[in-house]
């Protein structure tokens, strides 16, 4: 049975409802427990909107006004929210079991660590005692017994962080909700922080929702990943499988290092697609494309897919504009027809800038071409 | 839970809103029915006279000469009160070593009592014991004596900015030091002179603050009752000394017409309430 | 400007503000013959002759001892009142509350206290509690309370309201806990200076206590020195140390300004 199902959920900006109001839509998703759920997607998405609903702070939509509102909380949410199969959508987030660390912290300045971490139990009618034995537990578990009694303003980022978590962790809620956890981290941090929590999730049977925009932190260690453009989802999968089959050029370009679009038409009958920039490209490897219909066509070419030779009247030819080196491979950026720019690699030789030279787009495998449709709703690869 | 909570929070809330609700209304309500009616001749029944206490306010020059000098006198002294308490904070809001002192001198006056100010700069220009008295005689502005009639809008006017100017000094000085240092570092890295910082930096941050701040010092030095009063209105009546406030306290304590005591604070309350709406207005809003 | 440009000006306007306030001081502790035979030297003869014609003077006491009660008490009940309108101010949204914030916050603009005085007068006379010092206090805590509002509402506004969500989401739910356990610690200075502002806002009152008190002994300090100053009493010594009196507790805020950090004083009356 799934922990945690999102159903739907469409959040507004405020609640009159106008066209262009709403934050996103059609968020649907569910949740195992010991999984770690990863909510990928540019600032300013809505991801942070998403947590927040899931912790209950955004009222739902109600037919009726509501007159007298806590939190200057202009936003409105309509969908359900399940948890072990029961509707949460309504509940209040005390109510909810869920631990919450939000962007920027929020550690209680003017309390120590040990009574930021063991504040949530006063929520649960604890003795002192028994609130004291568990704190104890949790400081030695996350490694912080030695600054139990310093203030916020005292320690470390990196510890602030472990106190937040504590915190949220400390009352054994079944969801954990973390909102960019690693933003403002050192690299070494970074690396400690999410397998850390994925070991609690496990040893719990609790699942973690994690908010974060940094793709490649997401694909070491998140179980599936939810990636959200334009208010809507574009891609619900585990790490692997989208970064193999990208399902829309957003996602090819943000999530499986695609780096190389070309628009054109697309003939089905002779498999060849026009484009402005690179002339007639030949599908040979059908599978791809085979059911693609539509004449309008983005192609999704990876880098490692594109060898650069000697200039040859028979193969298209540019410029090189650019090149570095990265991982012992060498990258050029070619100049096409005034228009595109792509990367190419080539292991062998060494090119210069400015000098001529041509592209020969050699596809062997599968996941070198990805055919997207202009518009996001037909998604076309496999 | 949050309903409680809520309930709890909004019970307090009205109850605390009731009193100071009791505290405006109470008085507002007494004075609005009791300005149409006369008081009786020694303690005889009151008399309902319809609008004419307001008439007989109303056909007095008095209330238009003391609003005229109340225009005159507040407009003076807004002006130099804004223009001392910004120029101070533009000289500390910038660390320096000592600053924290200075800034208290400059909060210093807006601790003491009226009466205190008018006594120390009586007691400081006086021409026979105050330090001051005699470098004026000296400079030639002759003999000041701070209880002559003819010096009593000077008198006001420094009494008032002395007791005022702190208000925005604080004001200021808290907006000012809002602003982030990186702007003055960039300025500083592009070269720009000093006074074009201000203009352009510093200046358009503290605008609203500025805006906010006059409207606030006109409403409350152009009601204030305390200095003209305390330079020259307990000895006597000049046209300076006689300000909206002044002359509200002279109609209420000093004639025996209650009725046209209470018309004339209506018509004092309607005034400010047209002069509230204008700045509105013209200001639309403004947050500071 | 140059930092030292800066430094002189400033350093000489607050010469020119401290020094009549030092002077008035000193000078109430001199003997008044001096005073008027060579008033500016600094002679060491100090004589507290003034001081102790002052405190003996008949009202003198009573009205030290009510302005002390009226601004403590007059700060404390405003205090008690405004937390829970400003936190819901500040963190509640309910119909019209533009309208109602604004007018609570300028009532004391719109009807000012010359406006109102002749019917609270008459009021409280109905009430029996003319010339008296509940009297004063109720016109004091009117006075105070919209300002203490705006303030009270941007210090609940500077405590960031996730704290509070976070605490609710661990159900510490109740309206006690979060005021006490949460959002009171933070702003425990603030209050302070707010109490000093109210404190100060009494005590320096004039307006009301003059008026409300008809005979001298339930008056305050700034009565007391306004009927010395008004009347015919001439004697400038004594006048001169009452008002020392009077700037003495601002002198003393002064000196500890060394200790008392002037940001929490201004965040107290930021507005933002």
């Amino acid at each position: 049975m799934n922990l945690l199902e999102i159903n739907n959920l469409k959040i507004f900006r405020s609640d009159i409802l106008t066209e262009q109001n709403s934050i996103v839509e059609n968020i649907t998703f569910s949740v195992r427990p010991g999984e770690l759920f990863g909510i990928l997607g540019p600032n300013g998405i809505g991801k942070s909107s998403i947590a927040n609903c899931i912790c209950g702070f955004i009222p739902p939509l109600r037919s009726s006004k509501n007159y007298f509102t806590w939190g200057n909380e202009q936003r409105r949410m309509t969908g359900e929210i399940f948890k072990n199969g029961v509707e949460i959508s309504n509940s209040e987030p005390s109510n909810r079991n869920i631990g919450y660390v939000p962007q920027n912290l929020f550690l209680y300045p003017h309390m120590t660590v040990f009574e930021n971490i063991t504040f949530p139990l006063y929520g649960k009618n604890l003795k002192q005692v028994e609130i004291n034995k568990i704190g104890e537990k949790i400081l030695r578990e996350f490694d912080l017994s030695e600054i139990k009694f310093a203030y916020p303003r005292q320690i470390s980022g990196g510890q602030k962080q472990k106190v937040a978590v504590a915190r949220a962790i400390i009352k054994d809620p079944e969801i954990l909700v973390l909102d960019e956890p690693n933003a403002n981290l050192d690299p070494i941090y970074k690396s400690e922080l999410l397998p850390f929590i994925k070991k609690f999730l496990r040893s719990q049977n609790s699942c973690a929702i994690v908010i974060t925009h940094d793709p490649l932190e997401a694909s070491k260690y998140f179980d599936k990943i939810m990636i959200i453009n334009d208010k809507i989802i574009h891609q619900l999968d585990s790490p692997n499988n989208i970064y193999n089959t990208p399902k829309t050029p957003f996602v090819a370009k943000f999530f499986s290092n695609i780096e190389n679009f070309i628009e054109g038409t697309y003939n089905s009958d002779s498999n060849l697609i026009q484009s402005d920039s690179l002339g007639t490209i030949i599908i040979e490897d059908e599978t791809n494309i085979s059911t693609y219909s539509r004449p309008d066509i983005i192609c999704g070419i990876r880098s490692e897919s594109l060898k650069i030779i000697d200039l040859n009247k028979n193969f298209i030819s540019g410029k090189i504009i650019d090149e570095f080196q990265l991982s012992g491979t060498n990258f050029y950026r070619i100049q096409i027809n005034k228009k595109n720019i792509m990367v190419a690699t080539s292991r062998n030789k060494r090119y210069k800038i400015n000098q001529d030279v041509s592209l020969k787009i050699t596809g062997i495998r599968d996941h070198d071409y990805y055919f997207f449709s202009n518009k996001i709703t037909h998604k076309v690869s496999k | 839970m949050e309903k409680i909570r809520n309930r709890n929070i909004i019970i307090l809330s009205i109850l605390a809103f009731t009193i100071l609700s009791m505290l405006y209304i109470f008085p507002v309500v007494y004075l609005f029915y009791n300005s149409f009616f006369e008081k009786g001749i020694l303690g005889g029944q009151d008399r309902f006279v319809g609008l004419s206490n307001y008439f007989s306010i109303l056909n007095s020059p008095k209330i238009y000469q003391s609003i005229l000098s109340s225009i005159i006198f507040t407009s003076a002294s807004v002006v130099f009160q804004v223009a001392f308490g910004l120029s101070f904070a533009i000289l500390t809001y910038r660390k320096f070593k000592g600053v924290d002192i200075l800034r208290w001198i400059f909060i210093l006056p807006y601790f003491l009592p009226t009466v205190v100010v008018v006594i120390i700069w009586h007691f400081i220009t006086d021409p026979v014991v105050g330090i001051l008295g005699d470098f004026l005689i000296n400079i030639g502005v002759g003999p000041v004596d701070f209880r002559d009639p003819s010096n009593s809008f000077l008198a006001m006017l420094l009494v008032s900015v002395f007791e005022s100017f702190p208000f925005c000094f604080v004001l200021i000085l808290s907006r000012l030091m809002l602003i982030s240092n990186d702007y003055y570092l960039m300025s500083m890295l592009d070269g720009i002179s000093a006074t074009k910082t201000f203009a352009k930096i510093t200046f358009p941050e503290i605008k609203n603050t500025l805006i906010i701040l006059i409207w606030l010092r006109i409403l409350i030095t152009g009601i204030k009752f305390d200095v003209p009063y305390l330079v020259y209105g307990y000895r006597g009546q000049n046209f300076f000394s006689e300000t909206i406030a002044v002359w509200l306290y002279r109609i209420s304590f000093e004639q025996f017409n209650s009725g046209s005591a209470f018309a004339g604070a209506m018509i004092i309350i309607i005034l400010i309430i047209i002069v509230q709406i204008l700045f509105l207005k013209i200001f639309k809003k403004r947050t500071i | 400007m140059k930092l030292w440009v800066r430094k002189i000006l400033a350093i000489s306007f607050a010469i020119i503000i401290i020094t009549p306030l030092i002077w008035v001081v000193i000078s109430g502790l001199r003997d008044v013959s001096s005073l008027l035979n060579n008033p500016f030297s600094l002679d060491s003869d100090l004589s507290f002759e003034n001081l102790k014609v002052v405190i003996n003077l008949p009202d003198f006491s009573i009205n030290l001892i009510n302005s002390i009660l009226l601004a403590i008490l007059s700060s404390i009940i405003v205090i008690i009142l405004i937390t829970p309108i400003s936190y819901t101010f500040s963190r509640y949204n309910f119909p019209y509350k533009k309208y109602i914030t604004t007018i609570s916050l300028f009532s004391t603009y719109l009807l000012a206290p010359p406006v109102l005085i002749f019917p609270y007068f008459k009021i409280l006379s109905q009430f029996g509690i003319i010339n008296s010092i509940l009297g004063i206090l109720i016109t004091h805590i009117a006075f105070s309370l919209p300002f203490a509002l705006s303030i009270g509402k941007i210090i609940y506004d500077s405590v960031p309201i996730e704290m509070e969500k976070i605490a609710i989401i661990n159900n510490v739910n109740t309206a006690r806990h979060l005021f006490f356990k949460i959002i009171f610690p933070n702003i425990k200075l603030q209050y302070i200076g707010l109490f000093i502002l109210i404190f100060a806002i009494s005590w320096k009152e004039f307006f009301y206590a003059f008026i409300i008190s008809t005979d001298s002994k339930s008056g305050t300090l700034p009565v007391l020195l306004g009927t010395m100053y008004s009347g015919e009493y001439n004697h400038w010594g004594v006048i001169l140390a009452c008002s020392s009196l009077m700037i003495l507790p601002a002198l003393f805020l002064l000196i500890l300004s060394s200790r008392i950090k002037f940001q929490y004083f201004l965040s107290s009356t930021s507005k933002e």
